[in-house]
């Protein structure tokens, strides 16, 4: 039918996903422990995941899903490194 | 019959992305406020799971009920729905590493503490 | 009403300055883990200003680099040498001078002719008529980009080179050679 009126209220949706993303790089910059940085920059990066698949529905270009994906699996692995970093100096600092 | 299931599908897409983005606004906004690492864990799941993975479902069933994208809008909703089980399944491994990491490490210290019940465990296995 | 034009503007706003925080806090820490750390988040925010600018072949190359190999590698380097920097300055390497007299040779050129040229600029605008040939007898150079990718390229490979050096070498040597106790 008539897609105008689901488009306008996802776009009216996204200020709110601006917002949270500014909140997470608040505590990712602000916090006062290493594991605190790497859990916001992990929640920041799935959040952008889902931000990036709804804008390339309203930029009307499917070619642009294929970075959410790589993304997803990239932060994951950062997260793996800094665990093994931390847990090889156990008892330590 | 077909524009009817376009329009079900493309309801429940918009509805899911907007139940999204206020669950990331109440995700980011609990890890701000909580006072350590470890109650920040609860905060950062609510952000993950109700905050992208239902969005990117919403998002694949958006696309496949918008006929305007042409034969692509397959493409799409291909893509989203496998961002969304990659997220599904290793955004809790991710956090369970760094969590267990950080505990034995002593980077982050559970200050406002009443009960340790993992302490006493760990020092039974050692007298052993 | 806004439209989605000026969405995407805003955006790239917010990123810019997070970005601009996140570099500043990277070079001025002294515990290195949260450096790198810092530098994630750098990368993070940059992926996003690269969709943004509808270059996704760039997004998909750069996080894998950025924010999957890089901090490995110095994370690992890191449990080999040491954690905190202390006050010694950082080398750097001498071709920054190269990038910085690249972003200003424009100006410098304008500054002596007497004509009108901003910083970074690359080809002639209309009423900026000084500029960096894009040719040179059949030879494409495309202005600034060449000297830009020479220094970059040369900065890289010294700083990788170094890494990789020091990896080659057991833990207990440099460790004694970082804290003074041996000399040669």
């Amino acid at each position: 039918m008539n897609p105008e009126p689901y488009l306008t209220v996802i776009f009216w949706a996204m200020p709110i996903y601006l917002t949270a993303f500014t909140l997470y790089s608040v505590r990712a910059v602000k916090g006062p422990t290493i594991p605190d940085s790497v859990l916001a920059i992990d929640s920041m990066s799935y959040d952008l995941a889902a931000f990036i698949t709804i804008l390339s529905i309203l930029f009307r270009s499917p070619i642009l899903i294929a970075v959410a994906i790589v993304l997803a699996l990239w932060v994951f692995a950062l997260d793996i490194y800094v665990a093994k970093y931390l847990e090889s100096r156990e008892m330590g600092e | 019959m077909e524009e009817l299931i376009n329009e079900v599908l493309m309801f429940l897409g918009t509805l899911m992305i907007v139940v999204g983005a206020i669950a990331d606004l109440i995700g980011s906004i609990g890890l701000l406020r909580f006072p350590n690492f470890f109650v920040r864990l609860h905060a950062a799941t609510v952000g993950t799971i109700w905050g992208a993975f239902l969005p990117l479902i919403g998002a694949a069933l958006f696309a496949a009920g918008y006929v305007e994208l042409g034969m692509y809008r397959w493409f799409v909703a291909g893509g989203a729905v496998v961002t969304a089980s990659l997220i599904l399944l290793l955004g809790p491994v991710g956090s369970h590493a760094l969590a267990r990491a950080s505990y034995r490490s002593r980077a982050a210290i559970p200050y406002p503490l009443i009960h340790d019940a993992l302490q006493e465990k760990m020092r039974e296995g050692e007298k052993k | 009403m806004i439209e989605l034009n000026t969405l995407t503007y805003l955006f790239m706003a917010v990123a810019g300055v997070v970005s601009l925080i996140a570099t500043y806090l990277t070079i001025v820490e002294n515990d290195l883990v949260k450096a790198v750390i810092f530098s994630a988040l750098q990368s993070t925010v940059y992926t996003i200003i690269y969709y943004l600018l509808m270059a996704p072949d760039i997004a998909l190359v750069y996080i894998p680099v950025s924010v999957g190999l890089y901090p490995a590698v110095i994370l690992f380097l890191i449990k080999k040498t040491e954690r905190t920097e202390g006050d010694l300055e950082g080398s750097g390497g001498d071709s920054l001078i190269g990038i910085y007299l690249t972003a200003l040779a424009a100006v410098l050129i304008g500054l002596i002719t007497g004509l009108n040229a901003y910083v970074f600029q690359n080809q002639p605008k209309l009423d900026a008529p000084v500029g960096i040939p894009a040719q040179v007898s059949n030879a494409l150079i495309s202005g600034t980009l060449f000297f830009f990718n020479l220094s970059e390229y040369l900065a890289v490979a010294s700083g990788f080179t170094l890494v990789f050096m020091l990896l080659s070498i057991p833990e207990e040597i440099v460790r004694s050679f970082i804290s003074g106790e041996a000399h040669e």
